[in-house]
């Protein structure tokens, strides 16, 4: 009798044990269907549209999932996540970029808007931010190309850092994750002089802006130092800080205007990078009075530190979503109208971070033309135009051969 | 007197331990003996303590190290470990009192993967970094325990013990870990008769453990970037600088035991034992809160040992069954800030991610030629089989192997100088007659998915030898054992993974021991 007692109970307890918790186990992860629906400008019919590529990003493991339109409509198959769904195609006349962001947590539709994309001919043909060890950054540079078939003027050109950190979500994006038309900026904006022809730059040229227009290759090392791969004795212009007192001019380089100021010992994007944008006011409207207008101030959402100088989308010349190399902490800073894409340097391998890899962010060239100038690849999509994970720095230099 | 003599004496005065020295035979074999003759020692009740038919107390400094490329992913290169114990048991009546304390600090050389310290092994969800470094383990564990003998037919146990440790790497990043595992493990018998017993016991457990990660003034700017693993691939990367992980876990099972030691020389044990264990993983600290994965295995074994006893030798059967199945939860989660600008993660999904299941089925059979009570020469021979299935959704990646270990013992303990020299040979051959991994070329395959797999996994063989020689030595009224231990095995990988082509692992002991 005591062994059939204890038998039974100590089954009872056995089973008891692995019986616990069971009733709040999940489900086996599993994918989902999600149709993907673009919608085109008006008077402009998808038909018209060649070369339409969507892309689908996983914003936490930066994994790509590739989709083929076929007409409006197309659908992929994608496991529980926040993605980014990247559109890009061209007509005859315009670059179309489309952008929307979504939670795929149940079967899904998710529709993209086309919009003609912004440009003006200029793009960032180059941009050094990650500097080199020990904690050197001064290094940086960033360089202008004219990439149309006509003279660019610099005169009046802003160059800002967009506002909102690195590594998690931009503070002035509203509850769905949706960015402000105007861009928050950062750091110190600065302009070009002229009244509107004194600086041109010729087609297939480019200028190199430095942050400090010295040779850095040579500066002076001790301990873990590294050198720095970059010579800028030869850069077209200086961004010089006047107030601060670290900054320096350089003699015979002419330096560029500071438009408004938050904090910062430089121009500096930080060496994980940030968001740039280069952006002309319209015409008749000056740097100088666009600053001293009230209206085009924000404070950033939540805090009362700065008051950011606030940039309508629509001056956007050309704009780079630079972005931290850790992919599960990327976040979109540029409406899919300047960049649908991101870009990133990254150290040895991809995920390592930008910092100091002495790595430098380089638009692809497409075609060499006839006379042996280079045009770069400007689809309004960072994640195509760039090489993704960084070069060595070469400014004032243009590949001679086609490199996509 | 010397002055030596003068402090083992004044030890001896203090302990109670001391035995005459007719029987230093027996106390030189007692963990064989036990064996051989107390079905419940080994077994999951702690009524066991009570088996130990003398006081006997142990101190043991030991010395090790192994070297070589054939060894699991988040092993050392090349690892030393130094570890002193003092271990005991003491009958006072119908008392028997358990104690160990031990301390072991261990130096691996050339570590990456895995900044876990007693987080269970099969936990999908552990943090890590890829980069090469020097780390040091110091652990210490505390045991005790005791069995009451409550009357003729009734015994009731509790043991307890305390693991505590730390991991620290001193190669940027470098993860500082803490731990603690703590599990009591109550149980009972009775005796039916007087060959007749059968016991019911438990384990409750609970973990705590921490990491946090540190950059310290490194020019390499790839070891800012750490891993947390969720499986056979596509970890999520974040920034080490001050990251922080903790886990929290708890266990439970139980067990039945069966036992008859017949005074024909038949003697069985069955035990059958089942428990579950969950452990959670939590990032971040007041500044965020993240959720890094939530683990449940359960599991089920049933071993069997058979015993037929003749005046000049001992048979021993054994089989065992194990079945464990693994459950692991992830979480998706966006990341958002609140109106004072804190970082603030949403959970948007949660599901399981990872699945695993194993099973093992071995047998073994052991003679023992024996001379009176002394085993003078042991031959055992077993088999095992295990089988593994793991699974990645939703991205469907799998790993699944078989691996069929066959192996053989023999030992012989012979006097030798006035004392006793044990002299073992081992060998094992395991073959993977299925060996598949399907990851995707997910980001970390061949840096880590696909070598892990394989190093649990692979044909290999191994052989070694130990010798232990112990003699016993008076002392004024009191005698003990002084003995030398010392072993070694290689290990070489006969699979067709060309990671591990030509790789072997060699390891090594030495110990020093005094049994009283």
């Amino acid at each position: 009798m005591y062994k059939s007692f204890l038998l039974s109970v100590s089954l009872a307890i056995a089973m008891a044990f692995t019986a616990c918790d069971k009733k709040d186990d999940p489900e086996v992860a599993a994918n989902y269907d999600v149709t993907i629906s673009l919608l085109a400008p008006e008077d402009i019919s998808l038909a018209d549209v060649t070369d339409l590529k969507i892309v689908v990003v996983n914003k936490t493991t930066g994994v790509e999932t590739p989709a083929s339109p076929k007409g409006e409509t197309t659908s992929v198959e994608l496991p529980a996540g926040e993605y980014d769904f990247r559109a890009s195609g061209a007509t005859a006349d315009f670059k179309l970029n489309g952008f929307a962001n979504a939670s795929i947590y149940e079967n899904k539709s998710v529709n993209i808007e086309l919009n003609i994309v912004s440009g003006a001919g200029l793009v960032f043909k180059e941009i050094y931010y990650a500097g080199v060890m020990s904690y050197y950054w001064k290094d940086g540079f960033f360089e202008l190309y004219n990439n149309s078939d006509e003279v660019q003027y610099l005169d009046g050109l802003i160059v800002g850092i967009v506002d909102g950190g690195f590594g998690a979500p931009s503070p002035w994006a509203d509850e769905a994750g949706k960015l402000p038309s105007r861009y928050p900026m950062t750091n110190h904006t600065i302009y070009f002089p002229g009244s509107g022809t004194e600086y041109p730059v010729p087609v297939g040229t480019s200028v190199v802006v430095a942050t400090v227009a010295i040779d850095h290759s040579r500066r002076e090392l001790t301990d873990e130092d590294v050198p720095s791969p970059v010579n800028l004795t030869n850069a077209d212009w200086n961004i010089y800080i006047p107030t601060q007192a670290s900054d320096i001019q350089v003699d015979g380089i002419p330096n560029t205007l500071v438009a408004y100021s938050t904090w910062g010992l430089d121009f500096m994007p930080g060496v994980n990078g940030a968001a740039l944008i280069l952006a002309k006011l319209p015409d008749g409207q000056t740097v100088e009075n666009f600053v001293n207008d009230p209206a085009n101030f924000m404070q950033t959402p939540g805090s009362q530190l700065w008051d950011h100088l606030m940039i309508p989308h629509e001056y956007v010349v050309d704009g780079v979503d630079i972005v931290y190399s850790i992919e599960g902490q990327q976040y979109k800073r540029l409406l899919p109208t300047e960049d649908v894409g991101m870009a990133w340097v990254y150290g040895d391998t991809p995920g390592s971070e930008s910092s100091y890899t002495g790595k430098s962010l380089r638009r692809k060239v497409i075609a060499i033309t006839g006379e042996g100038k280079a045009i770069y690849k400007d689809t309004n999509n960072s994640s195509e135009d760039f090489i993704i994970g960084g070069q060595i720095p070469t400014p004032g230099i243009h590949a001679a051969t086609p490199e996509d | 007197m010397p002055g030596y003599k003068l402090l083992l004496l004044s030890f001896l005065s203090y302990g109670c331990f001391a035995q005459p020295v007719a029987e230093w035979k027996e106390k030189a074999l007692y963990k064989e003996l036990l064996y051989l003759n107390h079905p419940f020692y080994g077994s999951h009740n702690p009524v066991s303590i009570s088996e130990m038919p003398r006081d006997i107390a142990v101190f043991d400094a030991t010395y090790s190290s192994a070297l070589g490329e054939y060894k699991l992913i988040r092993q050392g290169q090349e690892e030393r470990n130094r570890t002193g114990s003092i271990s005991g048991v003491r009958k006072i009546g119908g008392l028997s009192f358990e104690g160990a304390i031990e301390y072991a600090s261990l130096a691996l050389v050339d570590k990456k993967w895995g900044s876990h310290l007693w987080v269970s092994e099969d936990n999908p969800f552990y943090i890590s970094d890829s980069i090469p470094g020097n780390s040091g383990v110091e652990t210490f564990r505390l045991n005790g325990g005791f069995s009451y003998r409550v009357s003729e037919r009734w015994r009731a146990a509790l043991r307890a013990t305390y693991l505590a440790g730390t991991l620290a790497d001193q190669t940027d990043p470098r993860p500082l870990t803490t731990g603690m595992r703590f599990v009591i493990n109550p149980g009972i018998d009775y005796r039916l008769g007087t060959s007749f017993s059968v016991g019911i016991s438990g384990r409750f457990g609970r973990l705590g453990e921490s990491t946090e990660y540190t950059v310290i003034n490194s020019i390499e700017p790839n070891v800012n970037t750490l891993f947390l693993f969720k499986g056979l691939g596509s970890p999520e990367l974040k920034s080490a600088l001050g990251y922080k992980r903790s886990y929290e876990g708890n266990e439970y099972g139980g067990a039945i035991q069966l036992a008859w030691d017949g005074t024909s020389g038949v003697g069985n044990f069955l035990e059958a034992s089942s428990g579950r264990i969950n452990e959670y993983a939590n990032d971040g600290d007041s500044g965020f809160d993240y959720k890094g994965g939530d683990y449940q295995a359960t599991f089920y074994r049933l071993s069997e040992r058979l015993s037929l006893k003749t005046p000049a030798y001992i048979h021993s059967f054994t089989a065992d069954f194990e079945s464990r199945s693994v459950d692991g939860i992830w979480y998706i989660q966006t990341q958002s800030t609140d109106a004072d600008a804190n970082v603030v993660w949403t959970v948007r999904d949660r599901s399981v991610s990872h699945k695993q299941s194993e099973t093992l089925t071995g047998f073994g059979y052991q003679i023992d030629r024996m001379d009176g009570n002394i085993p003078r020469f042991t031959a055992l021979v077993s088999g095992t089989y295990a089988h593994s299935v793991t699974h990645q959704y939703p991205e469907l990646y799998r790993a699944e192997y078989n691996l069929i270990t066959y192996s053989g013992q023999v030992s012989g303990h012979l006097n030798l100088w006035k004392g006793m020299l044990s002299l073992s040979a081992r060998f094992s051959w395991a073959t993977s007659p299925l060996q598949e991994i399907e990851t995707g070329g997910s980001r970390l395959s061949a840096a880590f998915t696909e070598p892990a797999f394989q190093a649990v996994s692979g044909s290999h063989y191994a052989c070694g030898i130990d010798f232990d020689y112990r003699r016993p030595l008076s002392l004024s009224t009191y005698s003990f054992l002084i003995g030398l231990r010392a072993g070694g095995t290689s290990k070489q990988y006969q699979g067709q993974a060309e990671i591990y082509q030509n790789a072997s692992r060699q390891s090594f002991s030495l110990s020093l021991y005094l049994t009283f």
